[in-house]
């Protein structure tokens, strides 16, 4: 399901957001980011309407836009998020940033499903992503891919043993992509999110406990989408002189 | 009546896994075992080098990735009267050489869950056991991660056995975790192992690394 596409002509390069979900949250407000440098934003989520939304909004203010409805269900529906690309564009960047509800979680009578679920939309995926999108860069020989990572992926704390587990898993997968990427002129980096993000997805949590959650640390005790996307912008824009494989985004009074 | 202590070791059949060589360090100390794993001949072959020491051995031939299975076996000791005072994880290496940019969902996903999603299984099985008998040791090994498959795979295990260390530690269950670099030698793995279940509470130690 894409939505139709607006003018390809003098293409300036693209980029992929994968796991984009309401106006306010990373996947958003770096798709935004990186349209207001011109690129050509793909915007990728679960939900056509919550898409239909974040293209609106880039297209307002100028930008160019499409949705793409991709639930990341197997490697052949992976692969078409690239195999919908116009031939010879260039895919400048790929963002992924798609995980499973992170919900706590008692660690007995966890649901092994559950556990599986965790590491196929907040693992695995993303090694799918990656690969297929490193593919697509290989040929022009430049390119970016940057993986959304937790706390989680470098601390398993009590109640999130599922979705730690494969936030480590995805952040090991990521710096194995980075080692083989590197020497390709392909740069590859993990963010590590460490803080509660004060977006849509937070606040909708729990009945209001997520609002809460985020009220309660206070002024600048949440990351903001709009500054995480700056820094995603700024890692792609690293000259391959000096780029950074692993950054952590906190906020200044969080304890770690 | 109490219910005998015993240990169980999954993987104990396993090439290249440590568990047989913790199975043979358990028997020099009068615990019965349990020896679990999908390989049946190196069950069979783990069990008979361990007659002579008189040990009481059982095998159970299972995959310990389905959930039914592994509960099964715990059923199954709880009903012979015994309490698993400790359980040992200890996937075999399975070498990969295939590169992260190339490796395949299949590989990827078969890693993850002989290594990573096994391990979650044993343990939610294992301690409501250990629970019961407010005391309990689970060592959760990660083999040595000889490809991005069994890396990341073991990064999960890695992140699982935190997360019960921190939610099972304070309730007296050790939840530990060794990482094994290449080349380390089993019997040296299995003497690490019984030096952790033996440490006091005062001085438990969650991870573990051995290197070569």
């Amino acid at each position: 399901m894409t939505s139709p596409d607006p003018d390809l002509s003098n293409d300036p390069g693209h980029a992929v957001i994968v796991g984009v979900g309401g106006r306010v949250g990373i996947g958003a407000a770096v798709a935004r980011r990186f349209a207001a440098e011109g690129l050509q934003v793909h915007v990728v989520g679960r939900t056509q309407a919550k898409l239909d939304e974040v293209v609106a909004d880039i297209r307002d203010s100028g930008g160019r836009a499409r949705a793409i409805v991709n639930r990341l269900g197997s490697p052949e529906e992976i692969a078409a998020l690239f195999a919908a690309l116009p031939a010879g564009a260039a895919l400048e960047a790929v963002v992924h940033n798609a995980a499973f509800k992170n919900v706590p979680r008692r660690f007995l009578g966890t649901p092994p499903q559950f556990i599986e679920d965790n590491w196929r939309v907040s693992g695995i995926a993303g090694l799918l992503v990656g690969q297929a999108a490193l593919q697509r860069m290989q040929a022009q020989g430049r390119g970016t891919l940057i993986v959304t990572g937790a706390t989680a992926s470098l601390r398993g704390r009590p109640a999130f043993a599922a979705f730690a587990s494969a936030k480590a898993a995805l952040r090991s997968w990521t710096l194995a992509l980075a080692r083989e990427a590197e020497p390709l002129g392909l740069h590859v980096a993990h963010v590590v999110v460490d803080g509660v993000v004060a977006g849509d997805r937070v606040k909708e949590t729990g009945y209001g406990l997520g609002k809460l959650w985020i009220f309660s640390k206070g002024e600048d005790g949440a990351l903001l989408p709009e500054q995480i996307a700056e820094n995603y912008w700024q890692l792609h824009r690293q000259p391959r002189g000096a780029w950074t494989r692993e950054m952590d985004l906190r906020p200044y009074k969080e304890k770690f | 009546m109490a219910a005998r202590p015993c240990a169980v070791i999954f993987g104990a059949g396993d090439e290249g896994s440590a568990g047989a060589a913790i199975a043979r360090r358990l028997s020099a100390e009068g615990l019965p075992l349990h020896l679990a794993g999908s390989n049946a001949a190196g069950l069979k072959a783990a069990a008979s080098a361990l007659r002579p020491s008189g040990q009481a051995v059982t095998i159970a031939t299972l995959d310990p990735a389905d959930a039914t299975q592994v509960s099964g076996l715990f059923q199954r000791i709880a009903d012979a009267g015994q309490q698993p005072l400790l359980v040992v994880h200890a996937p075999g290496a399975a070498s990969t050489s295939t590169p992260a940019m190339k490796t395949p969902l299949a590989e990827a996903e078969a890693a993850w869950r002989r290594i990573c999603f096994a391990g979650a299984l044993i343990g939610q099985s294992a301690l409501p056991r250990m629970l019961e008998a407010g005391q309990g040791t689970l060592l959760l090994l990660a083999p040595a991660a000889s490809g991005a498959s069994i890396a990341a795979a073991s990064a999960g295990l890695r992140a699982l056995s935190q997360s019960m260390a921190r939610e099972f530690g304070p309730q007296g269950i050790h939840v530990a975790q060794l990482m094994l670099a290449e080349g380390v030698r089993p019997e040296a793995v299995a003497e690490s192992g019984w030096w952790l279940h033996r440490q006091h509470k005062t001085t438990w130690t969650q991870e573990l690394d051995l290197q070569a």
